[in-house]
């Protein structure tokens, strides 16, 4: 057991070991520095996503003008059914 | 260009089966279910999600058969070399297809938990190379429009040093 204890003390190395945990270290900050940087560009996309979507002015205003037509439309309808009496209310008033 | 778009372009065939395969399991949640990750009165997976999704597992398993096959006459010498070199090519029109239609997702839909979930993966994908030219280019980008946002502008300078930090630590 004891021999056993010695050889592998033997074969210990701490100059490589730390080398080692350097490189596990240097690897993880990579990691995640990518991860950080990805995340960032992705938030990036989707401001610029909604930003874009809510850039649509041209299909607000053709809406609006339908929502105008379409009433104008129901106006004139209303006051074609009133127009007989037209002549006769003039001449009450 | 976005993110998503300048990763998926520059993934080797063995990744992207790799990423897809992990995605696998959530997409076929997402099929069986589609109101999981959504408020009643308003849906949040949008119909041309589903449709974008039911094409990438049609064009996924579609062309990872027809790899295999080509592997498998290839190992074999089942085929003449311009036979190799046709299967290739329509392999490689194949997956540019299939890039195309998961870049069309990932980059139209940015509200559904599930894409947002996919964009997450791809991270584990992204190279140091891919992500200091990405950098690069977003930085040049916006300040040619010279966009009214500082905040994303300092956001994508706190990127682009992360990614020079990164190839530091590299090398």
């Amino acid at each position: 057991m004891q021999k056993k204890m010695s050889n592998s003390l033997d074969s210990f190395d701490p100059a490589s070991t730390s080398w080692n945990m350097d490189v596990d270290r240097y690897k993880n900050m990579v990691k995640q520095d990518i991860a950080q940087a990805s995340a960032i560009f992705h938030y990036i996309d989707k401001y610029e996503y909604m930003h874009n979507l809510s850039k649509n002015k041209a299909g607000k205003i053709i809406k609006r003008r339908i929502r105008k037509t379409k009433r104008r439309n129901i106006n004139n309808r209303n006051s074609r059914k009133y127009r007989k009496y037209r002549n006769s209310t003039r001449r009450t008033h | 260009m976005s993110f998503s778009r300048s990763i998926i372009k520059g993934m080797h065939i063995s990744a992207l089966y790799k990423y897809l395969k992990n995605a696998n399991d959530s997409i076929t949640l997402l099929l069986e279910n589609p109101l999981s990750h959504s408020i009643r009165i308003r849906p949040v997976i949008k119909s041309h999600t589903i449709t974008l999704v039911e094409n990438i597992m049609e064009l996924y398993k579609d062309l990872e058969t027809f790899h295999a096959e080509t592997e498998e006459l290839a190992r074999r010498n089942a085929l003449e070399e311009s036979d190799l070199a046709k299967r290739d090519l329509k392999v490689n029109d194949k997956l540019i297809h299939l890039k195309e239609v998961l870049i069309n997702l990932l980059d139209n839909d940015f509200e559904n938990e599930f894409v947002k979930k996919l964009r997450l993966d791809l991270i584990d994908y992204v190279t140091l190379y891919d992500l200091t030219k990405h950098a690069k280019n977003k930085l040049k980008n916006l300040n040619k429009l010279g966009h009214v946002k500082p905040d994303i502008v300092s956001q994508a300078i706190l990127a682009n040093d992360l990614a020079i930090n990164a190839e530091k630590n590299e090398q």
